[in-house]
């Protein structure tokens, strides 16, 4: 257990000093900002619309924005988390794996007294816990533009609901900073340690849901999921096989429903948990397979 | 006198390698107290037999023990009573001293490291470079940096893989200075590979040579001078023993 929160503290130190980690955390940052921009200018529109509006009936009609969820300005930070969040992860996952074996320090930790999967663990945890500094950050920048953009702060209810939104992206990141960790401690090259991941990261975000879990091919970048065609039969098979780890669309579907946006078909919620939290122990579970041997594979160039 | 290392028919076949074992039934003691040099051409065996030592490689048969435990079934014990200083580590460039030890030392066990680094640091008369990235270090100060992370928690036995390699002769002298006083002032017990006959002269008290995965050769480095009178250097003594298999 002790030896396990070295290794956490030392990657979270790491992550801090390593240009590449801080670089995606300002760009997801960034793209926090521009998702809240979007909902600003989008929210700005209408309302001027609305008041020319008004103004030409020269009466008054209900403000549309009235009975809007007050998270909708921030619905585009879904698809980023399922977007950069997910290659961040990757990333971050990636260099974690590769870094002790690059300086010649593996060796040097198993000499001392810690289990493989303690070492294994703390790697993970030490990546997610980068990764939650990340989210927090993003959830801080995310509760100050809805206050700038609608005037008034969140209340307590929807500033849950964006905490517990952003506590599922934290979930829903486990599996990719898995894939990465373990790509960076078994791959043999260097170079191609990102490869395999971003393959698996592509098939899960763009391929999957084209296959039958999504009704459309534009479906993927859109934030709110749509329910996918049942009438074909090669649909209804895909849909049956694909559906349990289409964790994207699990997670987009599931955020729908925390953000209460208008336009999500089903408020069911259980079976998005349930994919979300079978595949995140799923992949702890292979990482903690993890051997001695595979951890001391030469790594090249 | 107690062994701090022994080994019985201790074999190394790495997987998908046909042929000769990288390690062949190497039987060996290593008293308390001794600072033994394994020498060897390059692919002999010699890292192979740390890794194993060390607790990093499975060996295919035989058995080893570090100061009395079973590196296989007693892994953790062996750990806690062994420091290591693996070839060419480079530890993390962007982390000062400080923070590369601390680390190392909270690995080892070590609840309060801050204390405990700075008698290794005044040990190795390497003070003054605590804040320092370790991107900044010299191949000499790195290496100064691998022995002190390898004997922060006070170990007994200290295996050192090619310690002096890369280093220019100031360097040397300097690593050469400090394992013989890590010897005779903190008593512990060195394992060494090493292809720098001149420091092996310097430093050790006993020498072991491998051959193509066996041990040809072992005794205490006096005998070994005594025993070749034609031979006027340690060098040329490995060179003869190498060549005839003696
Ligand atoms: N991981 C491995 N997989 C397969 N073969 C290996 C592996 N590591 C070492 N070998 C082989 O085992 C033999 C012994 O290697 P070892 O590294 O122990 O030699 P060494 O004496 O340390 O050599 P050097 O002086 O070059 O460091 C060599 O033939 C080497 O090619
Ligand atoms: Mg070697």
């Amino acid at each position: 257990m002790n030896a396990t929160r070295t290794i956490v503290r030392q990657e979270i130190r790491l992550a801090f000093r390593e240009r590449l980690a801080v670089a995606l955390l300002v760009v997801f940052l960034g793209m926090t900002l521009a998702s809240a921009a979007i909902g600003w200018s989008s929210h700005h529109t209408v309302m001027s619309v609305y008041q020319e509006t008004v103004l030409q009936l020269g009466r008054d009609v209900p403000n549309p924005f009235a009975s809007a969820p007050a998270l909708e300005v921030v619905t585009n930070t879904i698809i980023y988390i399922v977007l950069i969040g997910a290659l961040l992860a990757v990333v971050v996952g990636v260099r974690a794996g590769v870094r002790d074996r690059r300086s010649g320090v593996t060796d040097l930790v198993l000499s001392r007294p810690i289990g493989v999967r303690s070492y294994a663990a703390g790697k993970l945890l030490g990546v997610q816990a980068w990764m939650g500094v990340v989210l927090a950050a993003a959830l801080a920048v995310s509760w100050l533009s809805v206050w700038l953009i609608s005037r008034s702060p969140l209340g307590v209810a929807d500033t849950g609901a964006l905490v517990v939104f952003f506590a599922l992206a934290w979930i829903f990141l486990l599996p990719f900073s898995v894939m990465g960790l373990i790509a960076g401690t078994r791959s043999r090259h260097e170079s191609t340690a990102l490869l395999a991941p971003l393959l698996i990261w592509v098939a899960i975000t763009f391929a999957i849901p084209q296959l039958g879990t999504a009704q459309n091919p534009t479906a993927m970048l859109n934030p709110v999921p749509s329910a996918a065609s049942t009438t074909d039969i090669f649909f209804k098979v895909n849909h049956a096989i694909f559906q349990p780890i289409s964790i994207t669309e699990h997670f987009k579907h599931m955020s729908g429903v925390i953000m209460r946006l208008p336009d999500i078909a089903s408020t069911a919620w259980v079976g998005d948990v349930l994919s979300l939290t079978l595949v995140a122990a799923f992949s702890v579970g292979v990482l903690l397979l993890t051997t001695r041997t595979s951890l001391r594979r030469p790594l090249y160039e | 006198m107690r062994a701090a290392i022994r080994t019985n028919g201790l074999t190394k076949r790495y997987n998908g390698k046909a042929g000769e074992p990288a390690l062949a039934d190497l039987s060996l003691e290593v008293p308390e107290g001794e600072v033994f040099g394994l020498l060897g051409h390059n692919g002999a065996g010699k890292t192979t037999t740390v890794s194993i030592l060390t607790t990093l490689l499975d060996p295919t048969a035989g058995s080893a023990e570090v100061q009395g435990a079973d590196v296989g079934k007693s892994s953790a014990k062996v750990r806690r009573s062994i420091g290591y200083l693996p070839e060419n580590v480079e530890f993390y460039d962007s982390l000062s001293l400080e923070e590369n030890l601390v680390f190392f030392a909270r690995l080892s066990g070590l609840s309060r490291p801050r204390e405990r680094i700075r008698e290794v640091l005044s040990f190795l008369d390497f003070e003054g470079h605590e804040k320092e990235r370790l991107s900044t270090f010299s191949k000499g100060m790195r290496q100064r940096v691998g022995i002190a992370q390898a004997i922060l928690h006070k170990p007994s036995v200290l295996f050192l893989d090619e310690p002096t390699s890369g280093l220019d002769p100031a360097g040397v002298k300097l690593l050469r200075d400090i394992i013989v006083r890590l010897n005779s002032e903190l008593g512990m017990t060195i394992f060494m590979n090493t292809h720098l006959l001149a420091e092996v002269t310097k430093t050790c008290t006993s020498i072991g040579v491998l051959r193509a995965g066996r041990l040809i050769y072992h005794d205490s480095l006096e005998r070994t001078l005594r025993s070749f009178p034609a031979q006027d250097s340690l060098e040329e003594i490995y060179l003869h023993i190498e060549a005839s298999g003696a």
